[in-house]
């Protein structure tokens, strides 16, 4: 079934928030992992807002993921939903972990 | 921003928070039943956590020059608890708007399986949305009991 793009948009759209809210909890869990934070008792902040910083970055990849996802739904529309649908656990997963354990 | 101002703006966003809590729950409870429809229960509390969201990003910047250090330095837990605080609020609001954009497409779909399939990822969304919201809400309220601008 060939469906309109007004209808492709909504798994596209769906897969851009999941890709925002994936990005950020992985760039926060690898700056915490793997580049350790300033103590914030010590540092009283840089000008860049890291929490923005962050959104942001993951707003510019979600951006990229768009394109790919409607594409995607133009050949296997069914397919790509599910995929959306499949990965909004893992992503939920994703940012209450690092959400709890890696502040 | 002024102290009062920025005050005023940090009880409303309390506030609004705790009915976020109650807002988001009502889809998460009612959408059980995939062929239930509540366009106007989803709009609202989708709203509702967006506004707030968009409240607390505008007190971060000064919450972060005013507050942030101040309490790391006499309640390092209360600071972290802020940190996974706004966190979580990225979860909490971005799976109330992929909830709401399912359920409001449900209806434009003509084929049943993709119809379900939305039905059960917005009821999803919100269930996740409304839990991180009450984590978030009463990290919330810990913080704020302890210090506010």
């Amino acid at each position: 079934m060939i469906h309109s793009w007004a209808k492709r948009a909504v798994p596209t759209a769906m897969a851009v928030i999941l890709f925002v809210v994936a990005t950020y909890a992985v760039l926060r869990a690898y700056e915490a992992v793997f580049k350790g934070t300033p103590n914030p008792a010590l540092v009283i902040g840089s000008s860049k807002i890291a929490m923005f910083w962050r959104l942001g970055v993951g707003g510019y990849v979600a951006g990229m993921v768009a394109v790919l996802v409607f594409f995607a739904t133009a050949r296997r529309f069914d397919l790509t939903l599910k995929a959306v649908a499949l990965a909004l656990p893992i992503v939920a997963a994703l940012i209450t972990i690092q959400g709890i354990f890696l502040p | 921003m002024s102290v009062a101002l920025l005050r005023i703006l940090e009880h409303i966003h309390g506030h609004l928070g705790w009915l976020c809590v109650a807002a988001l729950l009502h889809p998460a409870i009612i959408l059980r039943n995939p062929k239930r429809r509540a366009r106007l229960s989803v709009s609202l509390a989708t709203l509702l956590a967006v506004v707030a969201g968009l409240m607390g990003g505008t007190i971060y910047p000064e919450y972060r020059i005013r507050l942030k250090q101040a309490i790391f330095i006499n309640a390092p837990r209360l600071g972290w608890c802020f940190e996974r605080k706004e966190h979580l609020a990225v979860g909490a609001i971005g799976f109330a708007l992929i909830g709401c954009i399912a359920h409001l497409s449900v209806k434009s779909f003509e084929d049943e399986g993709t119809r379900e399939l939305l039905a059960k990822t917005a009821h999803r969304a919100y269930v996740v949305s409304s839990a991180l919201a009450l984590i978030l809400a009463v990290l919330g309220v810990a913080v704020a009991s302890y210090s506010t601008f």
